[in-house]
């Protein structure tokens, strides 16, 4: 294989919640692989509708002109993987960690046959990847907010993805394991994984990541972090009116 | 207190038979955070009930059966699609849908002459658990004198059950994360919808015998009593399962008791008996999981 | 057509008169209180503070027997349906949020309990020698018909004391629904006012458990509302609007089940309200088009 595809293209994607507005309107851009990138803007700009568009969980989205691997969602749905908000999910479900990380392996394993031995060992290898082997049947709702968000990694793992795409991985997490997170995520990508995350916090994207996509209803700016995230451009996707520098003629 | 073979013991079938039903399946609607919905689905089935009564004239398992399932639906939809276009809270649109759904119900139920059969409203809210006899019926088998209720509410325990063992593991990704579930395709709209209609049929099927207001407490409450108790969604089941039908049979002697406690010469409605049992034992179960 | 040829008509005599204007009377509380039971998301806990009138009803006519007074004194079946109501309406939250069941579950559980112990007094009350054989069935689902001018007097009355608390304070509780920490940093009682607000809500059920029966009151509560709020305006626009929806609602249910028989009165108001909210979705979607048109052309 010579250049890898590109993880996630995606050009002029319009998507909302079928009330007639539109809350992404024409984005356009094309994620590196095996970089980490963040998805930055203001409050309401549609950073979550682009990504749940994206991944045709809405039912007003152009999913036409989104293309994972250069193929259609549908066709490679085993490599891509989503971490929803934290907040979407309930934590005080019957599961342990073990189980969530096998349902990862879900699609391969098929209706109507059982999680047997073979694919718990699977499970398995992909919690000890992230570091969570020996809480395995800790029941989910016991697990530090930072191990909750491993085990879901480990899930992604599971499943063989190629893309990680996730929503505010980092909000209510304390700093130390916002700090493990992000190394666990870095090695993911280290391994090949292209990471495409959410993010909100302007003050240490470059903590985490390598490119930055800016977004407000639409692509602002992309590209490596300097500079995607210049002043003028972020004055432009946070509507501050134009930077100090061009103020003064 | 003496067992009468005729009486209790159909009726104590039909009741664990409609537990199976609604109670495995309940499981699933409060890990998803829609016990409401049950209740909703038990109200909007009224309206289905009497237009396949009314359209075939007779009571019909299978026309009484299409129309509920079409209604119970209708319902969700119905709601889901309020909810959208006027974003109101979620319970509001559901509430709405459902109420006018169950008036509409009574209204048909009232005014069509569907009335002059013992199916009425009062007997769909508290189920008629009392009038399942064992008639037997002299030189025809045994199984002739069997009330059709329990037939019917076998099927659906049943059908429940094998449903929910077969999908456990898309049911319990579609209540944990239903974006990952759909996203990697484990649960396609086809399982969603018949889960719905399993629901419905389910309601159905025990409401006629149990009557709504146990339907909503089957549904909910030995769930929501095994929830601080279970490590695994198959866990879950089975201790919602034994523990209700444990508190099922002592609701029932209750009402079959107490009367001759106290002196009083009618039963008590055992339906709503039940119920009262099974809320009662919700919070118990959660303060017993907080000692521990 | 003068408005004596109306009168004319057999079936308005005093008391269909005074029935109708207590069903408008309830029909204004119900729109009102249910714009802010649907502002604090409670819509399914009304329908559990609906139900659970019925063991209160039920108490109330036992231990009027047992009293030896009227049991069907439409005061003490308003104290006891009440009690439980608000009962009910007080013990869901605590379930919910002290017992970690969340407030689907919470009302889930709340409603059988409550509904299950109504049906288990109400077998008590039927066979008591003076039971209301065919009493259940006109509180489940109303019957206005039924109803004498005294208990048309006594539900009227008490809609008329909830709505008058429920405009002089407005915009304590307004404030409480919209933002309820905010009414607190600014000095409110929050939980006085969250106890009136639950009250309002009681005796909207109490109000409306003979003419819209305990099962269906819940409909009039919040569709009216929710019709409002779907078309629009400030809150108390909102409110406004909510209670004249209501009271189109309640009157047009309570001529139609009396113009067509067996027609339960709470069935007809429900079927009423649950239209008008259907029909505020595309009128709200015609006003927001024409909005945008004016202001599309004030923008050019």
């Amino acid at each position: 294989m010579s250049a890898k595809p590109c993880p996630l293209d995606i050009q002029n994607f319009s998507a909302g919640y079928g009330n007639g507005e539109l809350v992404v309107r024409d984005a356009s851009f094309r994620l590196r692989a095996g970089a980490m990138t963040a998805l930055v803007g203001p409050n309401g700009a549609g950073k979550s509708t682009l990504l749940k568009g994206a991944l045709g969980l809405l039912t007003h989205a152009d999913t036409a002109c989104v293309r994972f691997f250069g193929r259609p969602l549908e066709e490679v749905r085993a490599r891509v993987a989503y971490l929803p908000q934290r907040a979407e999910i309930d934590w005080t479900f019957p599961a342990s960690a073990l189980d969530v990380a096998a349902m990862g392996l879900y699609r391969k394993i098929g209706f109507f046959h059982r999680v047997t031995g073979r694919w718990k060992a699977e499970a398995r290898k992909a919690l000890a990847l992230v570091g969570m082997e020996s809480l395995e049947n800790m029941p989910i709702g016991e697990l530090s907010g930072g191990q909750q968000q491993r085990v879901l990694l480990a899930r992604s793992l599971a499943q063989g993805a190629d893309l990680l795409m996730l929503d505010e991985p980092f909000v209510n997490v304390d700093f130390a394991t916002e700090e493990r997170l992000g190394a666990v995520l870095r090695e993911a990508c280290q391994r090949g994984m292209s990471v495409f995350a959410v993010h909100h916090d302007l003050g240490d994207v470059r903590r985490y990541f390598d490119e930055a996509v800016l977004f407000d209803g639409t692509v602002v700016a992309h590209g490596a972090i300097d500079v995607a995230l210049a002043d003028a451009n972020l004055h432009e996707a946070f509507r501050l009116g134009p930077p100090p520098e061009e103020a003064i003629p | 207190m003496t067992i009468s073979l005729a009486v209790d013991v159909p009726a104590l079938i039909a009741l664990l038979c409609a537990l199976v039903a609604c109670g495995t399946l309940g499981n699933f609607l409060v890990l998803r955070k829609e016990a409401m919905t049950g209740d909703a689905i038990a109200h909007s089935v009224l309206p289905g009930l009497v237009a396949g009564f009314l359209v075939t004239g007779t009571r019909s398992i299978s026309a009484m059966f299409i129309g509920a399932a079409c209604a119970g639906i209708a319902s969700i939809l119905l709601s889901g699609w309020a909810r959208r276009a006027t974003r109101l809270e979620p319970g509001a649109p559901l509430g709405i849908v459902f109420t006018g759904l169950f008036a509409l119900g009574v209204v048909l139920l009232e005014t069509q002459g569907a009335r002059q059969v013992d199916l009425d409203p009062e007997c769909v809210l508290f189920g008629s658990l009392e009038t399942l006899f064992y008639v037997p019926v002299l030189d025809a088998p045994w199984y002739t004198g069997v009330p059709r209720a329990i037939w019917t509410l076998g099927a659906a325990a049943a059908l429940a059950l094998m449903f929910a063992l077969l999908f456990l593991k898309e049911l319990s990704l579609l209540a944990f994360d239903p974006s990952a579930a759909r996203h990697l395709g484990v649960a396609p709209r086809w399982l969603e919808r018949a889960f719905l209609v399993i629901v419905s049929a389910s309601i159905v099927a025990s409401f006629e015998a149990v009557g709504s207001v146990l339907v909503i407490g089957i549904l909910a409450c030995p769930a929501l009593l095994a929830a601080p108790h279970a490590k695994s969604v198959k866990g879950q089941i089975i201790i919602s399962l034994a523990a209700g039908a444990l508190l099922s049979v002592l609701g029932y002697s209750i009402a079959a008791l107490a009367p001759q406690l106290f002196g009083t010469p009618t039963a008590l409605n055992s339906a709503g008996m039940i119920a009262v049992v099974l809320a009662i034992a919700v919070p118990l179960s959660h303060a017993l999981r907080r000692r521990a | 057509m003068t408005s004596g040829a109306t009168f004319d008509i057999p079936f308005w005599g005093a008391n269909t008169i005074m029935v109708t204007l207590g069903c408008a009377v309830f029909g204004a509380l119900a729109g009102s209180v249910g714009t802010f039971v649907l502002a604090r998301k409670q819509s399914l806990l009304a329908d559990v503070a609906g139900h659970a009138a019925l063991p209160g009803v039920a108490l109330a006519f036992l231990m009027g027997e047992w009293l030896e007074i009227n049991g069907r004194s439409p005061w003490l079946l308003f104290l006891g349906g009440g009690t439980t109501a608000w009962l009910a309406a007080w013990c869901t939250p605590w379930l919910a949020n002290k017992r970690r069941l969340g407030a689907d579950g919470a009302n889930a559980v709340a409603l059988a309990g409550f509904f299950g112990l109504g049906t288990v007094l109400f077998s008590l009350v039927q066979s008591h020698p003076t039971g209301a054989q065919g009493g259940l069935r006109k509180l489940l689902f109303g019957n206005a018909a039924a109803i004498t001018s005294s208990d048309a007097f006594a539900l009227a009355s008490i809609a008329l004391i909830a709505l008058l608390v429920l405009v002089l304070y407005f915009k304590e509780f307004s404030l409480l629904a919209f933002d309820e920490a905010a009414a607190k940093v600014l000095g409110f009682p929050t939980r006085i006012l969250d106890w009136m607000l639950l009250l309002l809500l009681v005796a909207t059920v109490v109000a409306g458990m003979q003419v819209a029966g305990v099962a269906l009151v819940v409909s009039m509560l919040i569709a009216p509302a929710a019709a409002a709020r779907v078309i629009g305006g400030s809150f108390a626009k909102t409110a406004t609007l909510a209670a004249c929806i209501g009271v189109a609602c309640a009157v047009t249910g309570a001529i139609a089940s009396r113009a067509i028989d067996h027609v339960p009165t709470g069935s007809a108001m429900t079927l009423a309200a649950t239209g008008a909210f259907f029909l505020s979705i595309p009128v709200a979607r015609f006003f927001h088009s024409k909005r945008e048109h004016v202001a599309k052309e004030l923008a050019v």
